[in-house]
């Protein structure tokens, strides 16, 4: 057995320094993870955090430091080096095989090899199945992960990497994507590998769950460690000051002006389940003028499909959607989708999506092909069928600025963005329109608590302006904070409409999980 | 594309040529032929006289046409491997519709053309519509197609519009009459085959890279196939505009088969438009799927196919070893060798 017992320092960075370009991400960085402990790494977007764990897991070499684990000092060179010393990364974006299943991606890269050297499936499978249960991560181990939610496609990612028995195991935000009760399965999970001595880093911009989970908190800010300390010092306030460098303070409500006209009306919309869970069946809801709206749920209840339809990207098997913008917008059984979309945008709605990387941009290309989503039809952006390329540009470099995003400019890919930019940069786009309502799903999912603020806050000023705002969240400390009214969807139906000074966390929980429909049952 | 990226590009077209005709010239070696006198002929097949460019020009016109037709259906993510059969299709459309039809000088051209366009575009709708509708596997359906209209058109010409010779009697090759001659594309001299279809390639080529790079249309049809989930997020309609490329892209292989007819030909013959929608693809895959850089591919591969008959008709060298040196130059283009290098290149510099 290792001489370090747990609790003791075990794995040390040592001025680590590396400088992609001008830029220094990581500058004279020191750090120690005792063993067996829960150590958080925290900050901002671009503080250094996920380079820091990357150099431990062999993607990126230190132009100096050292690192040493348990004394050894190691310098891989690949993540295969790293795993085989039992050091696993689970990213933040997923790097799964759609077209495989779960246990076919878990195993992929280390196949138990049976008689002659064949693939014993059989035990693979019943490998991956023990291993699901033992860290209490349900996953449908035959499942093509294509057809999974990014939230199940996590824990995949997780599971993959206790399949290669880690003794490290470093998670890059693993409840960025993941509900309530999803975090908790998470949190369990952690505290069994912890119990089998294993030794956690975790990055994570969420306070609470630093601060419930984590035994040694590091906070890096621009590359530089700015407090590496023990859990029992901290709150909520200091650490968050010490995150963004000063004081966080909660998004201003102002009074709210008096509520307008409905500008979405949504009536008894049915639509098929596009993932896993109930689909949507029947719901109804109206959002007004001067509104923020939000709607909470489990994830996998249906509110996914809700948005999909209120966004004109799904056609509802039943019920209708209209949307009062510039001009009225009808969405029933027969609308044709892409008519649909492009109504909606020419009509005022702006939709902040959950999928940034698929669905909210497109990869490979400069990223002033994202700016103008949606916008060709608008002469500012396209003249005569040809692309003006100084605008769209423009357009880009605006954003950018005001959404205050870490970007080489408007040619750069939206791959070389780190998440939590691309998510700014998106949200960002969405705002730029004006919407008279604005669809915000997952709005801050990524990105760290001084630009979460930020991105609230403007959602906030939408609604101030006069224009409405819908927010699907898993995150309820986020609707609670910025929200007028919640709704609960539950099974594919709304389980709860209220006006946020009448609810409590509790009360959503419940009506999130059916005990209220149980209880009144 | 930047300086540095164009320089890797070049490069990399530079060492695949360079390996493929290195190769050849083992093989050459190996079998006792003079490598001199293969390089030669490949030299004077393309420069040696003032009318050998224009043969490869003349080649050049369907491997532009053709790549660009396969081009277009790849950019919304579809892989038309149905140009070969488009391209019969369109052919034999403006062989009948050209020699039935007489009609004065342009609009008889015109005519043929647009009959070939129309022929290409309906053999491509099939494929198109069961993709659309029932996501049926194009791939499947265009390859399938091609051995149809290989096959169809020659029955077709046996049955209906077999020519027939100056004493009314048949002919053994299957052919058509020739067309009439207001609908014959011009020629520049007696001495080559290149005809006014070279403008049209051209032009046509020229705009669609205009349309794909800086339109509104290149743009969807880029977003429908790099990311569908976006383009639909935007308000593109995906489906339709798939369907539309598709369609696109059948019609231009049909304008190659009319431009055979019109400008080489003048009359539809079975068997002698024999891989030119298959080159196509390989001029569109070397080309990287960038139209500007379908011009110096197709023109590249009309270099090949030029000497190809030139070699087999004044050496002993069997012109299948043409056919060696393009399928080598696309391995070694392919393995891009270049990448490697530059890989551990930076690689050790950075140690």
């Amino acid at each position: 057995m290792s001489p370090i017992q747990s609790g003791e320092d075990y794995i040390v960075f040592s001025s680590i320094s590396k400088s992609f370009g001008s830029n220094k991400a990581l500058d004279d960085v020191s750090v120690i993870a005792p063993r067996g402990r829960v150590t958080a790494v925290v900050g901002e977007n671009g503080a250094g955090k996920s380079t820091l764990m990357k150099v431990l897991a062999g993607v990126v070499e230190p132009d100096a430091g050292s690192v040493t684990i348990g004394g050894e000092r190691k310098s891989f060179r690949t993540t295969r080096e790293a795993a085989l010393s039992g050091v696993g990364m689970v990213y933040q974006e997923t790097a799964l095989v759609p077209e495989l299943s779960v246990w076919e991606n878990i195993i992929l890269g280390w196949e138990p090899v049976g008689a002659g050297a064949t693939l014993s499936k059989h035990r693979a499978r019943r490998d991956v199945i023990e291993l699901s249960e033992r860290y209490s991560l349900p996953v449908p181990v035959d499942a093509l992960v294509r057809d999974l939610p990014v939230s199940v496609q996590q824990q995949v990612e997780i599971l993959k990497v206790l399949h290669r028995q880690a003794d490290i195991v470093i998670l890059d935000e693993p409840t960025s994507v993941l509900t309530p009760q999803e975090r908790v399965g998470l949190f369990d999970a952690m505290t069994n590998l912890q119990a089998e001595g294993k030794t956690i880093l975790f990055i994570s911009h969420k306070l609470d769950e630093v601060l419930n989970t984590a035994h040694h908190v590091t906070v890096m800010r621009k590359g530089r460690v700015v407090a590496s300390q023990d859990n029992r010092d901290l709150d909520r306030r200091s650490l968050a000051r010490m995150i963004v460098g000063r004081d966080v303070a909660p998004i201003e409500r102002r009074a709210a002006p008096a509520l307008g006209r409905v500008v979405l009306d949504v009536s008894s919309v049915a639509l098929g389940a596009l993932h896993e869970g109930p689909g949507i069946r029947g719901a109804s809801l109206q959002v007004r003028q001067g509104e923020v709206v939000g709607l909470a749920g489990v994830s996998g209840s249906g509110q996914y499909e809700l948005v999909q339809a209120i966004a004109g990207l799904e056609t509802p098997d039943r019920g209708s959607v209209v949307f009062d913008g510039t001009r009225e917008v009808r969405i029933d059984a027969k609308s044709n989708s892409a008519q649909s979309v492009s109504a909606l945008r020419a009509a005022g709605i702006g939709h902040i999506p959950a999928d940034r990387n698929l669905v909210g941009s497109l990869r490979g290309r400069p990223l002033w092909y994202s700016a103008v989503a949606g916008r060709l039809h608008e002469p500012e952006f396209c003249r005569r069928g040809i692309i003006r390329i100084k605008t769209a540009r423009a357009l880009a470099s605006d954003i950018i600025a005001a959404g205050d995003v870490v970007a080489s400019g408007p040619d750069a890919h939206p791959e070389s963005l780190s998440g939590g930019n691309l998510q700014k940069f998106i949200a960002q786009r969405e705002l730029m329109l004006k919407p008279v309502l604005l669809l915000a799903e997952e709005p801050t999912h990524g990105i760290d608590i001084g630009a979460a603020r930020e991105v609230r806050q403007k959602l906030r000023q939408v609604a101030a302006d006069g224009g409405a705002v819908l927010v699907a969240s898993t995150d309820l400390d986020e609707l609670l904070e910025m929200c007028d009214r919640i709704i609960v969807i539950f099974d594919g139906r709304v389980v709860l409409d209220k006006v946020r000074a009448a609810c409590t966390e509790e009360m959503l929980g419940a009506a999130m999980t059916g005990l209220d429909e149980e209880q009144a049952a | 594309m930047n300086k540095s990226s164009l320089t890797v590009s070049l490069s990399r077209y530079v060492l695949a040529a360079v390996i493929g005709l290195l190769v050849a010239s083992l093989i050459l070696q190996s079998q006792g032929y003079p490598i001199t006198e293969f390089l030669s002929v490949l030299a004077t097949s393309t420069v040696g006289t003032p009318y050998a460019f224009l043969d490869v020009l003349r080649w050049m016109t369907p491997l532009l046409l053709s790549g660009l037709a396969f081009l277009i259906a790849a950019r919304v993510g579809y892989f038309n491997l149905g140009v070969e059969g488009q391209i019969y299709i369109g052919s034999l459309f403006s062989a009948v519709i050209t020699h039935v039809l007489p009609l004065p000088p342009v609009l008889a051209l015109l005519v043929g053309i647009l009959a070939g366009m129309a022929g290409g575009l309906i053999w491509a709708y099939p494929c198109a519509w069961l993709a659309k509708r029932f996501g049926v596997n194009e791939v499947v359906t265009t390859l399938m197609l091609n051995y149809v209209a290989v096959l169809i058109t020659s029955f077709l010409v046996k049955q209906f519009f077999l020519a027939t010779t100056v004493n009314g009697g048949t002919i053994q090759t299957i052919t058509t009459d020739e067309i009439e001659a207001n609908a014959v594309l011009p020629t520049f001299t007696p001495y080559s085959a290149l005809n006014a279809g070279l403008f049209i390639a051209v032009a046509v080529t020229a705009v669609a890279a205009f349309v794909l790079g800086r339109m509104r249309t290149g743009y969807e049809l880029r977003a429908v196939g790099e990311a569908p989930k976006f383009a639909k997020y935007s308000g593109i309609p995906v489906a339709r505009r798939k369907f539309q490329a598709f369609l696109v892209s059948g019609a231009i292989a049909g304008l190659v088969g009319a431009l055979e007819t019109q400008g080489v030909l003048h009359s539809f013959i079975a068997g002698s438009l024999d891989n030119m929608g298959f080159n196509g693809m390989l001029v569109s895959l070397v080309a990287m799927n960038n139209p500007i850089g379908l011009f110096a591919s197709a023109l590249f591969f009309g270099v090949l196919q030029n000497s190809q008959l030139v070699i087999s008709q004044v050496t002993t060298v069997s012109s299948y070893l043409i056919t060696v040196v393009s399928a080598l130059f696309i391995l070694a283009f392919a393995a891009n060798p270049i990448q490697f290098i530059m890989k551990t290149w930076r690689a050790r510099r950075e140690r």
